[in-house]
């Protein structure tokens, strides 16, 4: 439990310092980093989500953010992740499955936004003690509200 | 600021539209047509009120009972399917004392029954009851058509989408869409069945800018290397081949193509601010079983030489002034709503073409995604850009210019204009029909 734990913590703390690609290597390669479009969404596929990143997705994310002309983030964006209520679900083949309340403040153009939902991991053992993401799906409270401009993931 | 009103709700009693000249011109306008609160108001009445408006497709109300709501010229409208088949809309408002009667997004129902003292309304719109009736003063007509909801006075239909207007007399709407109906067909056309649905839900999201800022960005092919060079650097940068699925990042790299192709890709404007640009160079969608599939489904319905004209059509976005633009290669459309001078809001829709392989879908999902989600990479450099242009305009008002290309337009066919890929002609266009709009009493 500890172990999750800390590796939760860590994962969402990367966002917030913006160590990117240390994000993405917590991710297995075929990984997926998922926000769906509204409560109670099944299919990723044939629905619209606001984030359905696999590996490959990730990573121009974060080539982009890490572009000197990236509008969006001119001032660059700050954000604070918090998780808590974590708990361990019931193993599936083989994957840990942790769930999560989750927020992220987010400092842009002056403005602070909060988000906040649920977060679901489903991860993969990789060595002592550590893990790689198969699934993050980030449920958010608002998730079919009018929305504004996002960058960095939940 | 809210400007006084009139009997219809607006006063332009300040606003003498004979000033619509001084602010817009052949090659630019000033910034106060995108500020301006009585300009607003103006725009409302004249535009919003009076032109054909995107409401919705038929597929979002199938079965008798089945509704929706959705905002329309700047209220709230409930869309239904009557018991005779009929497609229905009217204002969501108790004709009692102004609740709304629908509550929820969509849905199946018999009837509308208002939560605040229970007047209750048919698909139709009809009140059908009222409690308490001993109390009402004698020869009060529960009967009379006026207590129905407020029906959309213009309802009309095109290959099953439907728009509305708020003006109980004008242009029917395929005179009022003239050559850019092709904009629709280029959607269902792409139909093995020969129609469309709903499929794929919805992004919405809203940005601190003014509507027409938005308009303008559908048809401009000068932006994308400057405002998403992030994006397209991101996508083009990718170390892996694409799989086969149309990936997200196809459409990011598509941004950058090169001047020559842009050029040649080419504007075409029409009367009624309407307009496209040429397509980008998008690899093929689906994979070679797939895209089989698909063809022989299109060959069976249209044979060979239809089939081919149908796939050629190459058009990147189609603007149906002033509220809907389709970008029917990729099975999207985007809907404006002007909330405020400085606040629009934005809602694309996801088609699935019937009776196409379910690649084709997941396809279009992928690049709705791509292009509008909320956290698209190219998307939100957009709206940053609009939001801080609606600062500026504010702050210092001035000349916007829109002359790129201008006097070297050439008359096309079907009475409009056609332009290299870079000209802001479509941009010169909408505002000589705005300003139109604006001056006609």
């Amino acid at each position: 439990m500890r172990e999750v734990e800390a590796f939760l913590f860590r994962e969402v703390r990367l966002l917030d310092e913006r160590r990117f690609e240390e994000w993405r290597a917590l991710f297995a390669d075929d990984g997926i980093y998922w926000a769906p479009s509204r409560p109670g969404q099944t299919d990723r596929d044939h629905e619209v989500s606001l984030f359905n990143d696999d590996v490959a997705m990730i990573e121009a994310r974060i080539r982009r953010l890490r572009h000197p002309r990236i509008h969006a983030e001119m001032p660059q964006t700050r954000t604070v992740h918090a998780l808590s209520n974590i708990e361990h679900l019931a193993p599936r083949d083989g994957l840990t499955l942790a769930a999560a309340v989750f927020s992220m403040t987010e400092l842009r153009d002056d403005q602070q936004i909060f988000y906040t939902g649920r977060c679901r991991w489903e991860l993969a053992p990789h060595g002592t003690g550590d893990f790689l993401i198969k699934l993050k799906r980030v449920d958010l409270l608002n998730a079919d509200a009018m929305h504004g401009i996002m960058t960095i993931p939940f | 600021m809210l400007p006084a009103t009139d009997s219809e709700g607006y006063d332009m009693t300040g606003f003498d539209t004979a000033r619509l000249d001084d602010l817009v011109k052949a090659d630019r306008v000033h910034s106060s047509v995108y500020t301006d609160p009585a300009i607003f108001a103006l725009e409302h009445k004249r535009i919003f009120r009076r032109v054909w408006l995107y409401v919705g497709h038929d597929s979002q109300v199938s079965k008798a009972g089945d509704f929706f709501t959705t905002r329309m010229g700047g209220e709230e409208i409930v869309v239904t399917r009557d018991k005779s088949g009929g497609i229905r809309a009217f204002a969501n408002r108790c004709t009692h004392r102004s609740a709304k009667v629908c509550q929820v997004p969509a849905g199946n129902a018999g009837r509308f029954k208002c939560p605040y003292h229970g007047w209750t309304y048919g698909l139709d719109g009809a009140l059908v009851g009222v409690p308490l009736r001993p109390g009402y003063p004698d020869g009060f007509d529960f009967k009379d058509p006026a207590l129905s909801l407020a029906p959309v006075p213009r309802l009309a239909f095109y290959r099953g989408f439907i728009f509305g207007s708020w003006a109980a007399a004008g242009p029917d709407l395929l005179a009022y869409l003239g050559p850019i109906k092709s904009a629709i067909d280029d959607l269902v056309d792409r139909a093995p069945d020969g129609a469309v649905e709903v499929g794929g839900g919805v992004h919405r999201h809203a940005y601190r800018g003014n509507w027409k800022l938005q308009m303008e960005n559908l048809n401009d092919y000068a932006h994308p290397a400057f405002a998403h060079e992030s994006s397209i650097t991101a996508a083009k940068s990718a170390p892996r081949a694409h799989d086969v699925e149309m990936r997200q990042d196809d459409i990011m790299a598509a941004n950058g193509a090169d001047n020559a192709y842009i050029t040649n890709a080419g504007v075409t404007a029409y009367p009624g601010g309407h307009s496209f640009i040429g397509g980008l160079p998008v690899e093929n969608t689906a994979s070679p079983e797939g895209e089989a599939a698909y063809r022989a489904a299109l060959v069976a319905r249209h044979g060979e030489q239809r089939t081919n004209e149908i796939l050629a059509i190459n058009r990147h976005v189609q603007i149906i002034y002033p509220t809907v633009a389709f970008q029917s290669i990729f099975q999207q459309i985007k809907v404006i709503e002007p909330l405020a001078p400085g606040l629009t809001e934005v809602t694309v829709w996801c088609f699935r073409l019937k009776g196409a392989p379910p690649e084709y879908h997941r396809a279009a999902v992928k690049f709705v995604n791509a292009a509008n989600s909320p956290a698209s990479l190219i998307l939100t450099d957009d709206l940053s850009i609009y939001e801080r242009m609606q600062v500026n305009m504010l702050e210092r008002p001035d000349w916007i210019m829109l002359n790129n290309g201008f006097g070297r337009d050439v008359p096309g066919n079907q009475g409009g204009w056609h332009g290299s890929g870079y000209s802001e002609m479509p941009m010169r266009n909408q505002f000589a029909t705005w300003r139109a709009y604006l001056q006609a009493a």
